[in-house]
């Protein structure tokens, strides 16, 4: 297996606080990765170094999309995405004023073949490219069963549907690497299960490889098969959900240690 | 087919009212006060929409639109009075668009990075660096001015002028272009995680909207025919930005209608003087108050929309009848 994401010792510091510290993990290609922790341990901060949005203090983030390594980690958020590497955010970030269908299309303006003058002069070629744009749109958004609230605003929508909107938005730009950060929060069960659906389609329809960020362990233990667990900004386990859940460490860092419990 | 069609409703739109105001001329309705009025509408249409790309659709706040109407309304100046001739003067417009086009990347791949306030105040700078050089320049003629520039366009050429730049700047909008700016402008990071480059984009728009202002600085030196760098101070891009407030920010049909009303408000309280300005003060007030979006909020006139209303209406009403 080819390792697709590589971070070599990431660390992030904010003024004296290190809040990611000599991090290392490596993901392997077509793998659905967790990466899990209590409050403030780090993660997100640790997902924006990734992603360009904010990028490590030191350390390296090598992506390996097609047999070469190359260093991203001081790229922009942009040119990564360009790259293949796209995220979902915390708090949901859709366009709220524009449709659904229009949030799709907006992932899909690089692939535009139309020209600065096709688009003042509404010639045959730029019709032609909308009506491929418009017909790629419809399909897809009925993969992700999107296509009947395809002309509703996204601010109108439910949040379990903002949330899809928004995987579908990423997938649209056709990644190799999707980062899903708390997809799950603040979903209700039926909801969470339909999600984790929907990720697992992620991987074996559309080829990604999927790191998710979560809270909900139902969801964790069920969909990843390599999780890594943060505790103030350092990488205390790494392994599969049998490993995870009999880790010692792991356990101290969410309920406590023993010699807490005995102090008691 | 439906498209073909309602660009065809747009084009006899635009060719009546050109007739229309070509009848009235020809019947002496419109005598050279209004047909002035006119021209300084259609100036004021192009400038506007333009500015109204900037910051309604890119969310730029510029402050320095009259900058680059000074960059057209000089080079036309100055190349016109080599060459008075109508090729002379379209020659002129290309080359205001070139110059105005260099001064935008150079002004806009620093200062669009900047947000809301700041680039306002860069801008504004911008305008005042044109102006200041134009102002101590010889070609240019110093302080002032230039004066006795052949007229070389009437209000046929104006009318014509405003369709295509407007054309121009409503298709760029209506495209995967004014789609992405509309990103940018709602979450520039959820658009950057996407792919879209947003600086690329905001210069893309900055650019256009600045290459109309060009255009329309070249008609008003040679309808105006005579040019100071006092015509392109702040209070220039002022009076514009009140343009696109009023009309609805973001709203193309609302700088039009805003750019009319304001036009002939302009000539038919001219006799009053100076109590004007006090006027359009009360009303810009009173619009913040009572619409703050402005008058025509996001509203587009859209015969597509339209068409689709009368469509679904008919069909209610014969329900077995074919779809056009």
């Amino acid at each position: 297996m080819t390792k697709i994401l590589i971070a070599q010792d990431v660390s992030k510091v904010f003024g004296g606080l290190t809040a990611v510290e000599k991090v290392n993990i490596s993901i392997e290609k077509g793998q659905i990765a967790a990466l899990i922790g209590p409050n403030g341990a780090g993660k997100t901060t640790f997902f924006n170094a990734l992603t360009g949005v904010a990028p490590a203090t030191t350390g390296k983030v090598l992506f390996n999309p097609n047999g070469t390594e190359i260093d991203i980690t001081k790229t922009g958020p942009g040119k990564i995405a360009k790259m293949g590497i796209v995220r979902t955010f915390q708090n949901i970030r859709l366009f709220d004023q524009m449709t659904v269908s229009e949030n799709i299309k907006i992932a899909l303006t690089k692939n535009y073949r139309e020209s600065f003058l096709d688009t003042i002069l509404r010639t045959p070629k730029f019709m032609k490219e909308e009506e491929r744009v418009e017909d790629w749109t419809n399909d897809f958004l009925k993969k992700f069963d999107l296509y009947d609230v395809k002309d509703v605003q996204a601010t109108n929508l439910a949040y379990g549907m903002q949330r899809r909107v928004e995987i579908a938005r990423a997938v649209a730009t056709e990644p190799k690497v999707i980062f899903l950060d708390e997809p799950a929060a603040g979903m209700n069960p039926e909801e969470t299960n339909e999600l984790s659906k929907l990720i697992k389609r992620l991987q074996t329809e559309f080829g990604l490889t999927v790191v998710l960020i979560e809270h909900d362990m139902s969801l964790v233990m069920n969909l990843a098969e390599k999780i890594y667990v943060l505790n103030h900004g350092k990488l205390i386990a790494e392994g599969s959900a049998a490993d995870i859940q009999a880790d010692d460490a792991v356990i101290e860092a969410y309920l406590g240690g023993e010699h807490h419990v005995k102090s008691r | 087919m439906k498209n073909l069609k309602i660009r065809g409703v747009w084009l006899v739109l635009m060719i009546a009212g050109f007739y229309l105001i070509n009848f009235l001329v020809g019947a002496g309705v419109i005598d050279s006060f209004i047909e002035n009025m006119i021209v300084t509408i259609g100036i004021n249409i192009i400038l506007a929409v333009g500015l109204n790309l900037i910051i309604g659709y890119a969310g730029q706040f510029s402050l320095g639109h009259a900058g680059f109407m000074a960059i057209g309304a000089y080079t036309t100046a100055i190349i016109v009075a080599k060459l008075p001739t109508t090729i002379g003067f379209y020659v002129s417009i290309f080359a205001g668009i070139a110059i105005a086009v260099l001064f935008a990347l150079i002004i806009g791949i620093p200062t669009l990075r900047l947000r809301g306030d700041y680039l306002a105040i860069a801008t504004m700078g911008a305008a005042e660096i044109i102006r200041v050089i134009i102002n101590n320049l010889k070609i240019t003629n110093g302080a002032a001015g230039m004066f006795n520039i052949p007229n070389l366009a009437s209000w046929p050429t104006v009318y014509i002028l405003v369709c295509v730049t407007t054309i121009i700047i409503v298709n760029f909008s209506r495209s995967r272009a004014g789609r992405a700016l509309q990103a940018i402008r709602d979450d520039e990071i959820a658009a950057e995680s996407v792919g879209i480059t947003p600086l690329k984009w905001k210069l893309a728009a900055f650019v256009l909207g600045t290459a109309t202002a060009s255009v329309a600085g070249s008609l008003h030196a040679v309808y105006i025919q005579t040019i100071t760098p006092g015509d392109f101070g702040i209070m220039s891009s002022v009076s514009l930005l009140i343009i696109v407030v009023m009309g609805g920010v973001g709203s193309y049909t609302g700088t039009v209608v805003a750019a009319v009303i304001l036009g002939v408000l302009d000539t038919a309280l001219q006799s009053l003087g100076a109590l004007r300005m006090l006027i359009y003060a009360v009303i810009l007030i009173l619009i913040m108050m009572f619409k703050p979006s402005g008058l025509l909020g996001h509203y587009e006139l859209s015969f597509t929309k339209i068409w689709d209303k009368i469509s679904s209406r008919s069909n209610k009403i014969n329900p077995k009848g074919e779809q056009s």
